[in-house]
């Protein structure tokens, strides 16, 4: 790579638009693809909805769909279930971010190092996250119901009511089962970083007169600053759409809404109530404030770093 | 919301749809039609809600199976105390608590029916349910729920064919599920008890519609009179126990209730049925009512009567000005 050849003056037009070697745009064309159809289309339509009194009509069927303006944004602001929601993504994504970021670089470190049964448990950790959400609520079920294995171990300490159908509870029970079925994926980004630490620090570490814990908070942790802020970021959008979790587990969004999601709120008001603009609206707010929280993560993450 | 979709044929169109309908299904079929006025449905079948009970877990619990005391609010009260109390069942009965608009229709609105001679949630464009019946009803769940005779958390399965509650409120679609149980049926309670051939409850029923994609609609709607015929729906009775939205299905069908004597109840259940209310913002008025109901009912976090007040005028507000 020249720096003769990269500089401006002297590309063709074609290589300015595509760069030095335009058959990369041909490859590139798929994914750009794939991502104009799946996520700027639907992106585009669902702010366009947000702006509309819109509804799903039947294939061909010409109907009026009147246009509302910030109606749509004027009632979502207004509505006491959006705002519970926004208060409970906030609790979700207080309670998950961090332990899964935690837990993720530990449970990476030890996987990491020589530890018997090794292929084992990184296959463990990693179980939950492919399989399917639904068989695994099942587990989760078993384990909180009020007759559950948990509930008959803490005996009398056991909450009343139950986990699930507690407004206290609901939602540090969802986080925490978000961390779990995704943490595999996150351990997996940390093995993968933790690859790129030079065993020479570690020596370094050590001829210093490090143990293990002052290695882990000097070496480890700055090491994979870069995967943690990916695992930051990925976690607080994964987690900002949780949907199924309150569909399943707490049989809707209950006990009286207090483990409602943003997103369970889009498919009752969208799907099952038919009222698809307003379910946009409530959809572009929610993408926007995520946006906004990765932006902010990036800035604080990347000002460390500089 | 599939006629607002302008995703289903008005059946009026067709030559004699209105007759054919309304013959088929006799009195009540009213109930069907859109607020224009026309069918967008053709109702099928009903499962006519009524409450199921484990014979041997009453027997066990000292209550006569043959005549259960379930006739009277006070005495379904006190026969769902005497089952958690003798430890036959976990739960006495276990309506599903989950959150979705249409739970309601398995909890208060079979009762709500029953209670006002078969009265709609709404009627004429006004919420019904904060009436004197409408709040007892509410009473007694909460009662139910504040005692712990019901689950206020879903019940892992089907609680009721698992052998953790010794009632069901249920249609009889159920029953193939309740192989293993020992069931009997009766009509859900009423505030002071009313012969049980007066007694009315939900419908559960489920209607067929006619997509406005379809290409070859007389055809279809040919199809749908064959498939709802006289033979035809003698063959549904006897495959699945569901029953026709037809008149007098003992008089049509007297071999098979003879052969199956435990569905002439149901049978005879479907002829006092009321649906659901056919408005515009229908699910959006269920799933209100749904919420006010977790509130005060399930959780008893308010006062019921407020609560059922409250919700009645926010309810009369979306059905006045339809989907915001």
């Amino acid at each position: 790579m020249s720096a003769i050849a990269t500089s401006g003056t002297t590309r063709r037009p074609l290589q300015r638009v595509f760069g030095r070697h335009p058959i990369g745009a041909l490859f590139a064309l798929p994914y750009a693809i794939f991502w104009v159809a799946l996520f700027a289309w639907p992106l585009g339509l669902a702010v366009y909805m947000s702006f509309y009194d819109y509804f799903f009509a039947a294939p061909g069927a010409e109907v009026e769909r009147p246009f509302v303006g910030l109606a749509n944004y004027v009632q979502a602001f207004g509505d006491p279930s959006v705002r519970r929601a926004a208060l409970n993504v906030a609790i979700f994504i207080l309670i998950n971010v961090p332990l899964t970021v935690a837990l993720a670089m530990v449970l990476a470190t030890a996987l990491n190092s020589a530890i018997p049964f090794r292929t084992f448990f990184r296959a463990a950790y990693y179980v939950p996250y492919v399989t399917a959400s639904v068989a695994m609520v099942s587990v989760w079920l078993w384990l909180f119901s009020s007759g559950g294995l948990v509930n008959q171990i803490l005996g009398a300490a056991a909450p009343d009511p139950s986990w699930l159908v507690n407004s206290f509870w609901a939602m540090p029970i969802i986080a925490l089962f978000a961390t779990w079925k995704q943490l595999g994926f996150y351990v997996l980004l940390y093995l993968a970083a933790l690859q790129n630490i030079p065993d020479t620090l570690y020596e370094a570490a050590m001829v210093d007169g490090a143990g293990v814990v002052r290695r882990f908070f000097a070496v480890t942790v700055p090491g994979v600053r870069q995967a943690t802020t990916l695992v930051v970021i990925l976690a607080t959008i994964v987690g900002a759409n949780f949907f199924t979790e309150p569909y399943l587990l707490t049989g809707g969004g209950g006990p009286n809404g207090a483990s409602v999601s943003p997103v369970l709120l889009m498919y009752q008001e969208g799907i099952e109530q038919g009222d698809a603009g307003y379910a946009a609206a409530i959809g572009v707010v929610l993408a926007v404030v995520v946006m906004a929280i990765s932006l902010t993560y990036r800035f604080v993450f990347e000002r460390e770093d500089a | 919301m599939f006629q607002r979709q302008a995703g289903l044929v008005a059946l009026n169109e067709f030559e004699r749809a209105v007759e054919y309908i309304e013959e088929r299904s006799g009195e009540g079929v009213e109930q069907y039609q859109s607020a224009d006025g026309q069918y967008y449905q053709l109702p099928w079948k009903a499962n006519p809600v009524m409450i199921f009970y484990n014979r041997a877990m009453f027997e066990e619990a000292g209550l006569d199976p043959d005549d259960p005391p379930l006739a009277t609010y006070d005495e379904f009260l006190d026969t769902a105390r005497a089952l958690v109390e003798s430890g036959v069942a976990e739960a006495a009965i276990w309506p599903s608590p989950e959150s979705q608009f249409f739970q309601s229709w398995f909890d208060f609105y079979p009762l709500f029916a029953a209670a006002t001679g078969g009265q709609q949630l709404v009627e004429d464009g006004q919420a019904q349910f904060a009436g004197e019946e409408g709040i007892a009803v509410g009473q007694l769940w909460r009662t139910i729920y504040d005692e712990g005779l019901a689950g206020r958390e879903a019940a892992p399965g089907d609680a009721f064919a698992d052998g953790q509650s010794a009632m069901a409120i249920v249609g009889p679609w159920a029953i193939a599920v309740y192989d293993d149980v020992d069931w009997g049926a009766v009509p859900v309670p009423t505030p002071e008890g009313m012969p049980p051939e007066e007694v009315y409850t939900f419908s559960d029923a489920k209607s067929i519609g006619l997509y406005s994609s379809c290409e070859n609609r007389t055809t279809a709607w040919e199809f749908l009179q064959f498939s709802t015929s006289e033979e035809n729906d003698g063959l549904l009775l006897e495959e699945t126990g569901q029953m026709p939205m037809r008149t007098d299905l003992p008089g049509t069908y007297p071999d098979y209730f003879e052969a199956n004597p435990t569905y002439e109840q149901f049978a005879d259940q479907a002829a006092r049925m009321v649906e659901v209310p056919n408005v515009e913002g229908s699910i959006e008025m269920w799933q209100t009512f749904r919420d006010m109901w977790s509130r005060a009912v399930i959780f008893g976090e308010e006062d019921v009567e407020t609560a059922f007040q409250q919700a009645a005028e926010e309810i009369n507000g979306i059905i006045g000005g339809g989907t915001p």
